[in-house]
C-alpha cells in the first residue's frame, strides 16, 4: 500500500500549493471578467462624453462658444485626449480658438494636476496639452521632464517646451538636444521646423561655436532646421577646420553646404569611405565639366556605397547624356565599375 | 535512505515531481510579473500613438526581406500586402530561394519584374544568384532568384541587397496588420543600443483577413488551434516580453523582426544548418556583443501584429514543435559561450540558464516525472491520494499560468472583444492542461533526443518556414 498518508509534511505542502494556485487562478479569473465589465463600462461613458464634445469642439474652431458645461474630474483624460487630437490636426487661428476654450475650461489647471501625477500616461497627455496653451507656468515642471530618462516623456516635454518659447527652450536643451542619442534626429527636426526656422536659427548657429567634437556632428545635422544664410556660412568653416570624418559627413550631408566645387574637391578622396559618399553625393550639384573623371575613378573605389553614390551623381549630372554615360561605361576598365554603371542606368530608365 | 528501500524511493519521485513543477511554475510566474512591468511602460508610452503627432512621422526607410522557396500561391498576396503596409519609405526584397514551382513567374506577371543588372554586393556569402528582378510598377520592389540555399542563406542574400539600415524580415505565411512595420521599428528609432526587435505573434485561424492583411480578430473552431492560442499567450506575454524588460531576451518571434543590418552582417548574417536561424543569431549577437563590452537590448514588441496560421492537425503540429525545440537547443549549443560568461549580463546569467533548465530539460523532466508517478502509483509505491493530490497541483499551476497569460491580454490589448470569446478562451486555458500539454512535452522531449543524437529526421525547416496547417 501507500507510503504516504494525509499527515505527510510533502503531501500538506503539496496540498497547500496546489490550494494557493487554484485560489489564484479563481482570482485571475474573476479579475478578467470584471476588468472586461469596467472597460465596457468605461468605453461606454467615453463614447457618450465623446459624442457630446466632439460637435462642440467643432463649433470652436469659428467662434468660441459663450457657455461650456464645467469637465467632471473623471472626464479631464477624454476631454483632452480630444482636444489635443483637434490641436494636432489644426492650424492657424482654429488653434487659437481651441486654446480659448481649454482655459475657459480651466484645462490649464487640470493639465498641471494631471503632470504631477506618476502615470505616465497621464504625464504624456498634459505635456502635449501644456505645449499647445504655452503654459509658463508648468516651465520647471516640463524643463524637469525634459531631462528625465524616460525617452518619450523627455522628448514630449521638449516639444512642449519648443511650441511655449523656442528661443528659452534651445537654450536651456541644447546639450540634450545635441548629446542624448535617445532623441532620434528625425523627431527633433520635426520638432524644431516646428518651432519656426525664425525662432531656432540663432541659438542653433551660435551653439556651433561652443560644441565639443561629440555634440558638433549631431548640431550640424539639426542645423538643416536653420535658416540657410545663418547656416552656410557656418558649415563652410566646419568643413575648413574639422577633422572629424563624423563632422565632416554631418556637413557634406547637409541642406546647407555650400555648392562649391572647390570646397568639395578633397573629399572625394578622404581617407573616410563616409565622407566620400557624401562628396561624391554633394558633387551632383557642384560639378563643372571635366569634374565627370574624378567621379569616375570613384566607381573604382573599394565600398559598394561609394561607387554607388559616385554613379549615381554621374547619372545626375545635367551635363551628361545617356550616351555619355554609355560611353564612360566602356572607357572604365574596373568590373566592379561597369557593374555599378550598369545598374545607376537601369535604375534611371525605370525611375 | 539505504539504496533500494521502496518507501525512500517513491519520496525522492513524489519531492522531485513536486519540486520540478513548483520552480518551473514559480519561473514562469516571475517572468510573468516582469513581462506585467513591462506591457504596462509599454502602453503607457504608446498612449499617444492615436494622435497625428507631427514628431511621430520620422521613421528611418527598411528594407523588407521576404525569403520564399515555393510559395506560388500565395506570394503576390504576401508581396502587395508589405507593399501597402503604413510606412513613410520602404523597400521590399523578395528572395526565390531555388523555387521548383512557379513562384518567380508568378512574381514575374503580378509585379511586371524585369531584369535589373544590379551590382549585387556580396557582402555574406551565399548560394549562386541566378538573377535580379525589379518591378517596374513598383519600384522598391526587388526580387532575387538564387539557387537553393534553405532559408538562412535567402535571408542573408536579401541583406546583401538591401539599401537601408533597417532590415525587417518577414514569413511570406505571416498576416500583418497595416500598422505593423511602424509598431516594431519603434524599438530601434528610439534606443541606439537595440540591436533586434521582435514582434508579437498570434494565431490567424478563425480571423478574418483579407490578402494578407488582418480585417477581424476572431477564434478558431478547432480546440487544437484554441489551445495554441493559450500557449502563444504565455509564450509572447511571458517569455518574450519578460526577458526583454530585463534585456535577456535570447530569440525574436522568426516571423517578422526588425535588425540593424550592419549588427547582423558583422556578426556573420543568418547561420545556414540550424533550424532557428533568428535564435541563432540573436543568441549569437548577445554572445559576441556583450563580452566584447558593445551594448546590445533586444526587445520585444507587445502589439500584436503578426498573424500566423496554427496547425490544426496533431501531425503538423508534432512536426513543427519537434523542430522548434531542435532548433533551441541547436542555438543554445552553438553559442553556450554565454552561459554564465563573466560579462554574460542578464541574458548569460538569467535567461540562458532558465531555457537550459526549463525549455531544453523541462520537457524531458516533465515526461519522466509523470511516467515516475504513474508507474510509482501503479506499482503501490504512492498512495492515490498523494497521487491525485501531486497531479492536481502540477495541472493547478498550469492552469494559473494560462490563465494570468489571459489576464495580461485583458490588462493590456482586448483582442477578443465578445464576451463569449473570453468565456472560451478561459476554457481553453482550462482544458489545455489536460493532455495538451503533457503531449507537447512528449514530443518536445522527442526533439531533444534527437537534437542530442544529431540526426536527421527530415523536419529541417524550409526556407518557406514550412508552417504547418
Amino acid at each position: 500500500m501507500g507510503f504516504v498518508s494525509e499527515s505527510d509534511p510533502l503531501l500538506r505542502f503539496a496540498l497547500w500549493a496546489g490550494l494557493v494556485a487554484f485560489l489564484l487562478a479563481c482570482a485571475l479569473i474573476a479579475s478578467i471578467l470584471l476588468l472586461r465589465v469596467r472597460h465596457a463600462l468605461r468605453m461606454r461613458h467615453e463614447a457618450r462624453f465623446v459624442a457630446r464634445w466632439r460637435p462642440r469642439l467643432l463649433e470652436a474652431i469659428d467662434t468660441v462658444p459663450a457657455q461650456l458645461p464645467a469637465i467632471a474630474r473623471a472626464d479631464w483624460f477624454a476631454f483632452l485626449a480630444l482636444w489635443s487630437h483637434f490641436q494636432e490636426s489644426l492650424r492657424g487661428a482654429a488653434r487659437h480658438r481651441l486654446k480659448a476654450v481649454a482655459l475657459k475650461l480651466r484645462m490649464d489647471l487640470a493639465a498641471r494636476e494631471l503632470l504631477g501625477r506618476g502615470n505616465v500616461k497621464e504625464q504624456l497627455l498634459a505635456v502635449v496639452t501644456l505645449g499647445h496653451l504655452g503654459d509658463q507656468e508648468s516651465w520647471p515642471a516640463l524643463e524637469r521632464l525634459a531631462r528625465s530618462r524616460h525617452a518619450l516623456l523627455s522628448l514630449a516635454a521638449a516639444r512642449a517646451l519648443l511650441l511655449t518659447d523656442p528661443v528659452r527652450a534651445l537654450k536651456a536643451l541644447l546639450q540634450e538636444f545635441t548629446g542624448r542619442p535617445d532623441w532620434p534626429l528625425g523627431r527633433l527636426d520635426a520638432m524644431l521646423a516646428e518651432a519656426g526656422a525664425a525662432n531656432v536659427s540663432d541659438s542653433l548657429v551660435a551653439a556651433v561655436d561652443t560644441a565639443t567634437p561629440a555634440q558638433l556632428s549631431r548640431l550640424i545635422a539639426l542645423l538643416d532646421s536653420a535658416h540657410g544664410r545663418a547656416a552656410r556660412p557656418k558649415i563652410r568653416e566646419v568643413l575648413n577646420t574639422s577633422q572629424d570624418p563624423e563632422v565632416l559627413t554631418a556637413c557634406l550631408k547637409s541642406r546647407h553646404l555650400p555648392v562649391e566645387r572647390a570646397l568639395l574637391l578633397p573629399y572625394m578622396r578622404h581617407a573616410s569611405w563616409q565622407v566620400r559618399i557624401q562628396a561624391a553625393r554633394a558633387m551632383e550639384r557642384a560639378a563643372r565639366p571635366g569634374d565627370e573623371k574624378r567621379l569616375a575613378e570613384m566607381l573604382a573605389d573599394p565600398v559598394w556605397w561609394v561607387r554607388y553614390r559616385a554613379a549615381q551623381a554621374l547619372a545626375a549630372l545635367p551635363f551628361l547624356t545617356r550616351d555619355d554615360l554609355w560611353r564612360l561605361r566602356f572607357v572604365v576598365t574596373d568590373k566592379f565599375a561597369q557593374n555599378m554603371l550598369d545598374q545607376v542606368v537601369a535604375e534611371r530608365g525605370t525611375s | 535512505m539505504s539504496a533500494g528501500d521502496p518507501g525512500a524511493t517513491a519520496a525522492a519521485i513524489q519531492w522531485l515531481f513536486l519540486a520540478y513543477f513548483l520552480s518551473v511554475n514559480g519561473g514562469y510566474l516571475v517572468l510573468n510579473l516582469m513581462s506585467l512591468g513591462g506591457i504596462r511602460r509599454y502602453l503607457e508610452a504608446r498612449s499617444l500613438d492615436a494622435l497625428p503627432l507631427p514628431v511621430s512621422r520620422h521613421e528611418p526607410p527598411v528594407s523588407i526581406v521576404v525569403p520564399a522557396s515555393n510559395r506560388q500561391l500565395h506570394i503576390g498576396t504576401a508581396v502587395r500586402s508589405l507593399l501597402q503596409l503604413g510606412y513613410p519609405q520602404l523597400e521590399v526584397i523578395v528572395v526565390n530561394d531555388g523555387s521548383t514551382d512557379d513562384t518567380l513567374a508568378v512574381l514575374r506577371q503580378a509585379f511586371s519584374l524585369g531584369l535589373f543588372p544590379e551590382a549585387y554586393w556580396r557582402r555574406l556569402p551565399v548560394a549562386h544568384v541566378r538573377g535580379i528582378y525589379r518591378s517596374t510598377t513598383f519600384l522598391n520592389l526587388r526580387v532575387i532568384d538564387k539557387e537553393k540555399g534553405g532559408r538562412a542563406d535567402a535571408l542573408n542574400a536579401g541583406i546583401n541587397a538591401a539599401r537601408y539600415p533597417l532590415v525587417c524580415t518577414v514569413d511570406p505565411g505571416c498576416v500583418l496588420t497595416k500598422d505593423a512595420l511602424r509598431r516594431v521599428v519603434q524599438p530601434l528609432l528610439e534606443d541606439p543600443d537595440c540591436v533586434a526587435a521582435g514582434s508579437t505573434i498570434r494565431i490567424a485561424n478563425g480571423c478574418t483577413t483579407s490578402g494578407h492583411t488582418l480585417t477581424a480578430v476572431g477564434l478558431p473552431r478547432s480546440l487544437l488551434a484554441m489551445m495554441q492560442i493559450i500557449e502563444y499567450l504565455r509564450a509572447f506575454q511571458f517569455s518574450r516580453l519578460g526577458w526583454a524588460a530585463i534585456n535577456a531576451a535570447l530569440t525574436v518571434s522568426g516571423a517578422f523582426d526588425v535588425y540593424r543590418k550592419e549588427s547582423v552582417v558583422e556578426a556573420g548574417g543568418f547561420r545556414s544548418g540550424t533550424r532557428d536561424e533568428h535564435m541563432e543569431l540573436v543568441a549569437r549577437l548577445q554572445r559576441t556583443h556583450r563580452p566584447a563590452g558593445k551594448p546590445c537590448r533586444v526587445a520585444a514588441v507587445p502589439d500584436p501584429v503578426c498573424w500566423m496560421p496554427a496547425p490544426e492537425s496533431l501531425g503538423a503540429l508534432r512536426a513543427q514543435r519537434i523542430r522548434w525545440q531542435r532548433g533551441l537547443c541547436e542555438s543554445l549549443w552553438m553559442n553556450r559561450r554565454l552561459l554564465f560568461h563573466r560579462r554574460g549580463g542578464a541574458a548569460g546569467w538569467v535567461s540562458f540558464p532558465f531555457l537550459l533548465a526549463f525549455e531544453v530539460l523541462g520537457p524531458l523532466f516533465e515526461v519522466l516525472a509523470y511516467a515516475l508517478l504513474t508507474a510509482a502509483f501503479a506499482l503501490g509505491l504512492v498512495s492515490w491520494q498523494a497521487f491525485f493530490v501531486l497531479i492536481a497541483v502540477a495541472i493547478g499551476f498550469g492552469i494559473l499560468l494560462s490563465v494570468s497569460a489571459l489576464f495580461l491580454e485583458e490588462i493590456s490589448f482586448q483582442l477578443y472583444r465578445r464576451p463569449s470569446q473570453v468565456l472560451r478562451l478561459l476554457a481553453a486555458a482550462v482544458i489545455e492542461n489536460f493532455g495538451y500539454r503533457q503531449l507537447v512535452a512528449l514530443w518536445r522531449t522527442a526533439g531533444l533526443i534527437r537534437s542530442l543524437r544529431r540526426g536527421s529526421d527530415g523536419a529541417r525547416r524550409s526556407s518557406d518556414g514550412e508552417k504547418p496547417g
